[in-house]
This record gives C-alpha cells, structure tokens and sequence, in this order.
C-alpha cells in the first residue's frame, strides 16, 4: 500500500462522521449547508469565524446544535457598548472567607463562543477576545490560563445597523480564518423551518462525536497530501490579489488598495484540506481552493474607495481571480 | 519708340471690346494753356489762360494709363500720367508744381513717385516727366480716378499754365485668389482635413471590400465539428499515455472534454458536482455518473499522484469518448 493509499484510507474512515454529524445538525438546521461545513472546517483547522448575516438566520442555534453534537460546551456573549474585557476573560474576586482575591473565570473558557455582533463592543474588548483566540490562552492576574481545546469563535456581525458600531479594524479581522456571509433561506427551506419550529417539541440533535475525538481528526486532516500544483495554485491566487496586473487582471488594479496577507495562503492550505476531508478525500483538489477561496480571501481584500464608488465587492474581486487563475 | 508704344497703348485702350477696361479716349489737354486749378491751401496760381504763352514755351502732351491693365480689388495698381515736350535751344526751361494726387471714391492712394527722361536728338531734346500714383482698390466695381492737373511755367516767369488728365475710369475686377491665401485660410485646412479623413475612409472601405472579395473567392475553411475537434484532442492526449505521462494525459483528456462541452453545450467548466450535473441534463444521467468518476479519477492522477490501471485508463477515455459521441450514438441509435 502506498503512502497515498494509506491517507486515503484513514481519510475516509476518519472522516465518516462528517455525514453523521452534518446530518444531525441537519435535524435542527434546515439548510446553510455551506455554513456548517465551513464551521466544521474551523474546528478541524484550529481557525475562528466570522459570521456575516442579518439577524434571525439561526446563527445562535447553529453553533448551539454543534456543540450538542460534539458534545462541547457553549457559550453565547451579547457584545454591547458597555461590555469590559473582564466580562469577557474574567476577572480576581476577594474571597471574604480567605481573604484572597480568587480567579473568576469569564466566559471565554468554553469550547465553542458565539461573540454576537462582536463590532457593537469597544476597541478594547475587541482586542482582548481577539488575543485570546490567538493565543489561545487568558492571563488574569498573575496567572495564565490555557483555553481547553477545542476552541472556536464565531463571531457575528451585522452587515445592517451600522449606526454605533466599532467596525473591526483590518489586522484583526485577517486574525479570523474565514468570513462566511450567511445567506437568507430558500422557499423550501423557510418552509420547513417554519413547519419545524411550530411545532410543541422543537428537534434536538444527539452527540455524534466527542471533543477529543474531533481534535484527534485534527491530525488526520493535516496529513492530507497537497500537491505543489494545488500549492503554487494558492500562491498564485493571493499573489494575483496583490499585483493583479501581472495575472492578466489589469482591470483590478485600481480596486485593490491591500492584497491578501500571507495568512491567507496559510489558511487556504489548511481549510483547503479540511475541505477535502470532508469529501473523504486524501488529497487537496482545485475544486477545494475554488470552494474555500472566497471565505478565506473576501476579508482579506481590501478595496479602494473607487470600488466602493463602483458599488464592486470584495466577493467580486474574488470571483474575477479566480475566473483568470488557471486551474492545474 | 518709346512714344509709339505709348501711342499704341492709347489706341489699344479706345477700342471698345478689344479689351475688358473699357477706358474712353483721353480728352487730353494739349498745350492748350489753361488757368491753374487752385490747389486747396494753396495761393491759386496766376490765371494763365487770360496771358498767352511766351513764344519760347514747348507745348506739353499729357497720356495717362494705367498698370496692369486688369485692376483687381485689393492689388495695388499704378496710374501713370506722363508729360511730354520737345525742347529746342531756344525754349525756355520748364518748371512744374508739385500735382495733387488724383483720388477715387473706393480706391485708396497709397504713394506716388516721379521720373523724368530726356532724349537727345540732332538740334532738339525730348523730355518726359512721368508721374506714377499708386493705388488700392478697395472694392470691386466701376470706379473712376479724379482729374489730373500739372501746373508748369517757363523759368523766370510768373504765369501757370495747367495740363490735365481727365478722370480715369478703372473697373476694379474681383478679388483675385491667390494659392497661399487658400493654403492659409481657415476654410481650406478643414477641407484638407475632411478629404483626408474621407481618403482614409475610402481606402479602408476599399480595402475591406477587397479583402471580402478575396475571401469570397478563397475557397471557405472547412469548420471542425465540435465532436471532431475534440476527439483530435483526445488522439494528441494518447501519447502522453503511450510515454506513461498519466497527469499529462488526464489533463489531455480533461481539455478535449471542456472544449467539446464548452462549444457543443456551452457548459462552462465550474466544480465537478455542478459539471456533472449540468452534462447530466445535457446527455444522459449515466453518461454523467460516468463523468463523475472520471473527473475524480482524474483529480487523484493529477494531484494524488494514483497510478492508472490499464482498466481504469480505458474506463476515462470511454467516458470521456462517450460523452463527445453521445449526439451520435443518440441518432443512429434512437436513443432518449
């Protein structure tokens, strides 16, 4: 059996709860396929995600279902402009008993946080959540806590009620693997839905896979074999959103104020593979980088106030790279 | 000689519709001494036609003309009135006032000059004075040159005695056009201009029209059926197999699909799933299921690095063989 042979086969065992889990989730999700993959992609790739949607689109009840089925726990913080980054990573108590200031943790020590509409809070509170899903771990007073695996955020935000918001700045939105725009559901969807949460007993998902075991498929994933085509596909890609004219996209050239950090050539490789796993696959196709590109590249693009003018999106400018690129 | 020609120049100018300046015949004051015009300003000179000329005065002839003989409005032109008088040992020397230029209703003088020519003969001398007024017509038509007085005298004498041209009809003729004026008028570099442009459009008309004519001559190129271009591809894509370059083949047989789905279907090639739906739609639901595992197997060759078996080599290039031939096997079997 050869080496690719042997990927393959543990990709593909490994990976049969992919369905299981999807389906589950399914029961009480009716549709966003997309936005459950991707989510699944972050938990496998150790990245965070950015939710883009307008409310009501079951963002909560996604992530909340998920950590049902995987059987983690869930934390949900409602951003506000009064919130302090002690509500978030926790603060010291005097403990009147002792007489000692005791560690109050915050709710960042989950597995799984929603940060909902995370531009509603300051700068500071921003920055202190997204430091924590870097580091991946909290210092309150003295001491230093590592946040227990799996650790995903999944912050919101409200593309609508821009009014008394603290938009994300853009180093701190590369520092999320993905942004996923949720997308209203379709007639039938909305169908079901309807018909599904009119009812006396709303759908609950069961377990499907433990924590442990989906960090344990976070090794399979990163042995996914990605071939030097696929990886110089990637590089073009980013490199085409930063020097378009030298891709043949002359057209972009005054669009594009900053290209792709590199960030986005390491997240592409890594959710690309996650990508093939969940297709049982042992290999990285163009087909995942299509697939995963404009989640990965959409906040990393940051357009001129001429695209603005022109009404041209980020999704767009994605769309023209990958329309030029030549795929292997 | 110089008198003849003048004389025939005179004969010339009187004979009506020889020539297109109709000039009438000069009413020429021969030494006919007359009183003196009083020149405006001036102290009118002693009548001399009341005191007869001394005996010793020369007659004096007066001829006038003018140059060129075409006058055209705008183009100075020159009056010249010449006075003649034979001058002998006893005749006295002649003295002249300074004459007053002739004007002219739309004709402008713009300078006069003056010569004098003595010929000498065996006992006498010939004496001429010529007067040359310059003028600019500044309209075209009938026009006429006022009368010319010469006032002279005998040296040492008081009376004058006045000779005169009479008034000089002159037909200004239109303005002439001259080929730089045309050059650097206005009108004519927009003209140069559009002809230009019209050449160029011409020539490119000419051009496209004997180039279409050429083309309808040459015999039509032959166009490939989208089945024959594609399976060219797949023939080319063999030996890549046949050197064991399998991604190289894969990839010969992934692009004789797309171009075959592209220009028969105009199925553009997305992801996989989307593609073989689309083919699916398009052809039969088994060719697809067939695409499918084509393409995947396609992408394990390419990117997996899988090494084909002679069966699954067979497998994709029927696939792939079936989905060009599908219109035909679809004619000449009846088929859906």
């Amino acid at each position: 059996m050869s080496e690719m042979e042997r990927i393959q086969s543990v990709v593909e065992k490994e990976s049969q709860f992919v369905d299981k889990l999807l389906n589950e989730v399914g029961k009480v999700i009716v549709g966003q396929r997309r936005m459950l993959e991707r989510i699944l992609i972050g938990l496998l790739c150790k990245g965070h995600i950015l939710l883009e949607g307008v409310p009501g689109l079951a963002k909560t009840m996604t992530i909340k279902t998920f950590c049902d089925c995987i059987r983690a726990k869930f934390q949900r913080i409602q951003f506000t402009p009064d919130l302090l980054p002690a509500d978030i990573i926790g603060t010291l108590i005097y403990d009147q008993k002792t007489g000692n200031f005791i560690p109050k943790k915050g709710p960042i020590f989950h597995n799984l946080i929603l940060a909902d509409e995370i531009n509603r809070a300051p700068a500071k509170v921003q920055s202190a959540l997204l430091e924590a899903m870097q580091e991946r771990q909290v210092t309150i007073g003295d001491n230093t806590y590592h946040l227990e695996e799996p650790f995903l955020v999944l912050a919101t935000q409200n593309p609508i009620e821009q009014e008394g918001t603290y938009p994300l700045p853009e180093a701190q939105v590369d520092r999320f693997m993905l942004k996923i725009l949720v997308p209203y559901p379709k007639k039938d969807e909305e169908r079901e839905i309807m018909e599904r949460m009119t009812k006396v007993e709303i759908p609950k998902a069961d377990p499907v896979i433990s924590a442990e075991e989906l960090l344990k498929t976070r090794e399979v994933v990163n042995q996914i074999y990605l071939d030097p085509k696929i990886k110089d596909y990637i590089i073009n890609i980013v490199f085409a959103s930063r020097n378009p004219a030298e891709y043949g996209l002359k057209d972009l050239e005054g669009l594009i104020s900053w290209g792709a950090s590199p960030r986005a050539s390491i997240y592409l490789n890594l959710a690309s593979r996650a990508h093939a796993f969940l297709r049982h696959r042992g290999y990285v196709t163009p087909e995942d980088i299509k697939s995963i590109g404009p989640d990965a590249l959409r906040h990393r693009i940051l357009l001129s106030y001429e695209a603005e003018a022109e009404e041209i999106t980020s999704d767009e400018v994605v769309k023209r790279i990958f329309d030029k690129i030549e795929v292997p | 000689m110089r008198f003849r020609t003048w004389l025939l120049v005179l004969a010339l100018i009187s004979i009506p519709g020889r020539a297109q300046q109709q000039l009438p015949v000069p009413d020429l004051h021969l030494p006919q001494p007359s009183p003196p015009a009083p020149a405006p300003g001036q102290t009118p000179a002693q009548p001399a036609a009341s005191a007869p000329p001394p005996a010793n005065m020369p007659g004096v002839k007066i001829s006038a003309k003018i140059e060129p003989f075409k006058v055209h409005q705008g183009e100075v032109f020159d009056y010249l009135v010449e006075l003649s008088w034979e001058k002998s040992k006893e005749s006295c020397e002649l003295e002249f006032k300074l004459p007053v230029i002739p004007t002219g209703e739309k004709i402008k003088a713009v300078g006069s000059e003056f010569e004098s020519e003595n010929l000498a003969k065996a006992e006498t001398e010939n004496v001429r004075r010529i007067y040359r007024f310059k003028y600019f017509p500044m309209a075209e038509g009938k026009q006429s040159l006022a009368q010319a007085d010469f006032e002279y005298r005998c040296r040492g004498t008081e009376t004058y005695y006045q000779v005169s041209a009479p008034p000089f009809p002159v037909e200004v003729l239109k303005k002439k056009i001259h080929l730089k004026d045309i050059v650097r008028s206005r009108h004519f570099r927009i003209f140069l201009l559009v002809a230009l442009l019209a050449g160029v459009v011409s020539s490119a008309i000419l051009l496209i029209r004997s180039r279409r004519k050429k083309a309808e001559l040459a015999p039509a190129p032959v166009e490939k059926t989208p089945e024959e271009n594609a399976l060219l591809l797949l023939t080319n894509a063999d030996q890549y197999r046949i050197a064991g370059r399998y991604p190289d083949y894969f990839l010969g047989l992934e692009q004789a699909l797309r171009k075959y789905l592209e220009e028969k279907y105009q199925i553009r090639w997305s992801g996989r799933e989307r593609l073989v739906d689309e083919v699916s739609k398009a052809t039969a639901p088994d060719l697809a299921s067939e695409l499918d595992y084509f393409l995947k197997f396609s992408d394990r060759v390419k990117f997996a690095g899988a090494e084909p078996a002679s069966s699954e080599l067979d497998r994709c290039y029927q696939a792939v063989r079936r989905v060009i031939e599908f219109k035909k096997m679809e004619i000449a079997g009846g088929m859906k």
